[in-house]
């Protein structure tokens, strides 16, 4: 090791950083997303834009279905229709422990028939628990990769002692400078954003790699943990079982609602506690939170007489904390500012950890003397296009397969993720058999090709399918559109920048290491 | 200087495992003691959950502790000292 604590941490801060870079770079490209995954998915499933909400009426009609379809399972679940997701998500846990699940239209509540994609499910999904490994082994993955990130930023805090100072330096287009200074400033700009998001993602999975207290406190039901940090137990006689009864109309709890809120927020998810029994309970919460501790306000009535019941959050400090470090991530009590703050707080992660790469590229080219051909550094050259450029356009190329495939084979199965990987994997590919100057132009000539005619394609499939038919209609999908072309716009200033890069890079070897130019070989 | 290299690869390799494994046995008992002393002050899933979350904190230190110290023999010994302390200490509490 080295002999200052300095110098330990910044070697610790360059291995660290390297080693793991890639699939956190995946992760924060994903996650990113993953706050407008609803919007992604409604894009990807234009029949969404379709149907009408109306929330009252959804709850009426999920209840007749419910009613009908479980009467004697243990729970219902129900995600409610909102404006945000258009149909309603219902899944109940039959009374010998399995799990069922149905989306359903929130007028008819019939099984809705949207095109077969994940949408923005697989991002989201993606970001967490990786894709093609069993999930446990995802997550333990994803949860190292956070530790690792988390190690990596607070090594590099202590490495940059003049870290403020050098939040304000950036000299642009000068080599490994550039990317030193580039780096330096987009990790200081939102280094609040990325430690308490590697945090508390990390914190989130817990219980997979750190579960001795859980098996110790918790032997028989390792979930009661998860009961006991939510709601506040209740001691109850061993013996009440619950006995069939009646519920009281949904419409009487709907009127209570009204009275209770009067300004009709509208409702995320609906729990019914022991349907059609003695002991029949529903617990409805609001959508709108404003709480960073998932604590939005709730109602908990029985469903026998009516009458409203006391609230069984847990209220504890740690409880909030707890339910704190999964709002902090997911962010629901943003506001579209704020959500929008995060959304770029997160491709700034993303900058901070390509330019990080990228600075490690330009240092050991420089440093490598003899000019020899050295793998290590061929593969991460490849590799770092191939992931930094790669996977937005492995993105780009799952969205166009929604649009030229999904829509209009609806009963087929969802080549959208083999799309994307196999995209993903031509790049790399293309990567590998291009030559290094031509490396980063090539790549991000693709991306641009293909992120520019996107909405273009998107526009024209739309109209194709009846999709769209006015100005108005279009202006649902503009939103998604704009964000394609404004990454089309940054990959087209990185591509006409990329060459004054390389070509300072080259010039401070060639006069490092030439005799004439007066210096030391 | 190639005997050098290999010490280096070596001393770094054994760095790595101790940080990584020893850190992780190490934060396990952590968690357990530590869960144990909050247990009296709090209920039992809070106790859990705070224990944990205090263990990343205390593994993030104790892998950069690894990585911090100059000598290899000191890590040894604060990496295997604090192993065995918070074994015996979470053996004693139960």
């Amino acid at each position: 090791m080295q002999k200052s604590i300095r110098q330990s941490m910044a070697w610790l801060h360059s291995w660290t950083g390297l080693l793991l870079g890639w699939l956190l770079f995946v992760i924060f490209v994903l996650g990113s997303i993953s706050y407008y995954k609803n919007d992604v998915t409604a894009w990807m499933q234009p029949e969404l834009h379709q149907i009408e909400v109306n929330q009252e009426y959804a709850l009426n009609s999920v209840f007749k279905y419910l009613s009908h379809e479980a009467p004697d399972a243990k729970t219902w679940f129900i995600n409610l229709a909102s404006d945000e997701s258009a149909t309603t998500r219902v899944f109940w846990q039959a009374k010998d422990g399995s799990f069922t699940s149905k989306l359903l239209d929130p007028n008819t509540a019939k099984d809705v028939q949207l095109s077969p994609t994940q949408g923005g499910d697989f991002f989201y999904n993606f970001h967490f628990q990786l894709f093609g490994v069993p999930i446990i082994i995802g997550r333990l993955l994803v949860s190292f990769a956070a530790c690792i990130m988390l190690i990596a930023m607070i090594s590099g805090i202590i490495t940059h002692k003049k870290i403020f100072a050098e939040f304000f330096t950036l000299r642009t287009f000068k080599s490994q400078r550039s990317w030193l200074d580039f780096h330096n400033m987009v990790s200081v700009i939102a280094l609040p954003f990325f430690l308490m998001i590697a945090f508390t993602g990390l914190a989130m999975f817990f219980y997979l790699y750190l579960p001795t207290g859980l098996q110790k406190f918790y032997p028989d039901n390792r979930f009661g943990f998860f009961d006991e940090i939510r709601t506040t137990q209740i001691e109850q006689p061993k013996n009440l079982t619950p006995k069939p009864s009646q519920m009281i109309p949904i419409e009487k709890i709907q009127s209570q609602i009204k009275k209770l809120w009067p300004n009709q927020p509208e409702i995320d998810s609906i729990q019914v506690i022991q349907p059609f029994t003695d002991q029949a309970k529903i617990v409805i919460k609001q959508k709108e939170d404003r709480t960073i501790t998932l604590n939005s306000d709730q109602l908990t009535f029985s469903l026998t007489t009516g009458e409203i019941l006391n609230d069984l959050r847990n209220q504890h400090p740690v409880a909030k904390l707890y339910g704190g470090i999964y709002g902090l991530h997911m962010a629901p009590f943003a506001g579209p500012i704020l959500k929008l703050a995060f959304f770029f707080s997160g491709i700034l992660g993303c900058l901070m950890i390509a330019s990080g790469l990228l600075l490690w590229s330009v240092k050991r080219q420089i440093q490598n003397k003899a000019q020899r051909f050295h793998l290590g550094h061929y593969l991460v050259d490849r590799l770092n296009v191939a992931t930094f450029v790669g996977l937005p356009t492995a993105i780009i190329c799952y969205l166009y397969t929604n649009r030229l495939y999904t829509l209009s084979h609806p009963n087929s199965p969802n080549q959208e993720i083999s799309v994307f990987f196999i995209s993903w994997l031509i790049m790399l590919c293309i990567a590998c058999i291009s030559k290094k100057q031509s490396l980063w132009s090539i790549q991000l000539f693709i991306f641009i090709v293909l992120s520019a005619l996107l909405p273009i394609t998107s526009i024209i499939v739309l109209l194709y399918f009846d999709y769209i038919q006015s100005l108005h209609d279009y202006m649902q999908y503009i939103q998604f559109d704009v964000f394609i072309w404004l990454f089309c716009g940054l990959s087209l200033f990185l591509w006409k920048n990329i060459s004054p890069i390389q070509k300072q890079v080259q010039k401070k070897m060639q006069s490092k290491y030439q005799p004439n130019h007066g210096q030391k070989l | 200087m190639y005997t050098d290299s290999v010490k280096h690869r070596v001393n770094i390799f054994f760095r790595v495992m101790i940080a990584c494994v020893g850190g992780y046995l190490c934060s396990m008992y952590f968690s357990l003691v530590v869960a144990n002393v909050f247990l009296i002050i709090m209920p039992r899933a809070e106790a859990v959950f705070l224990s944990a979350f205090l263990a990343i904190i205390f593994f993030i230190i104790f892998f950069m502790t690894s990585f911090a110290m100059y000598s290899f023999k000191k890590v040894v010994i604060f990496s295997v000292f604090t192993t065995v302390l918070f074994y015996v200490l979470s053996y004693t509490l139960g």
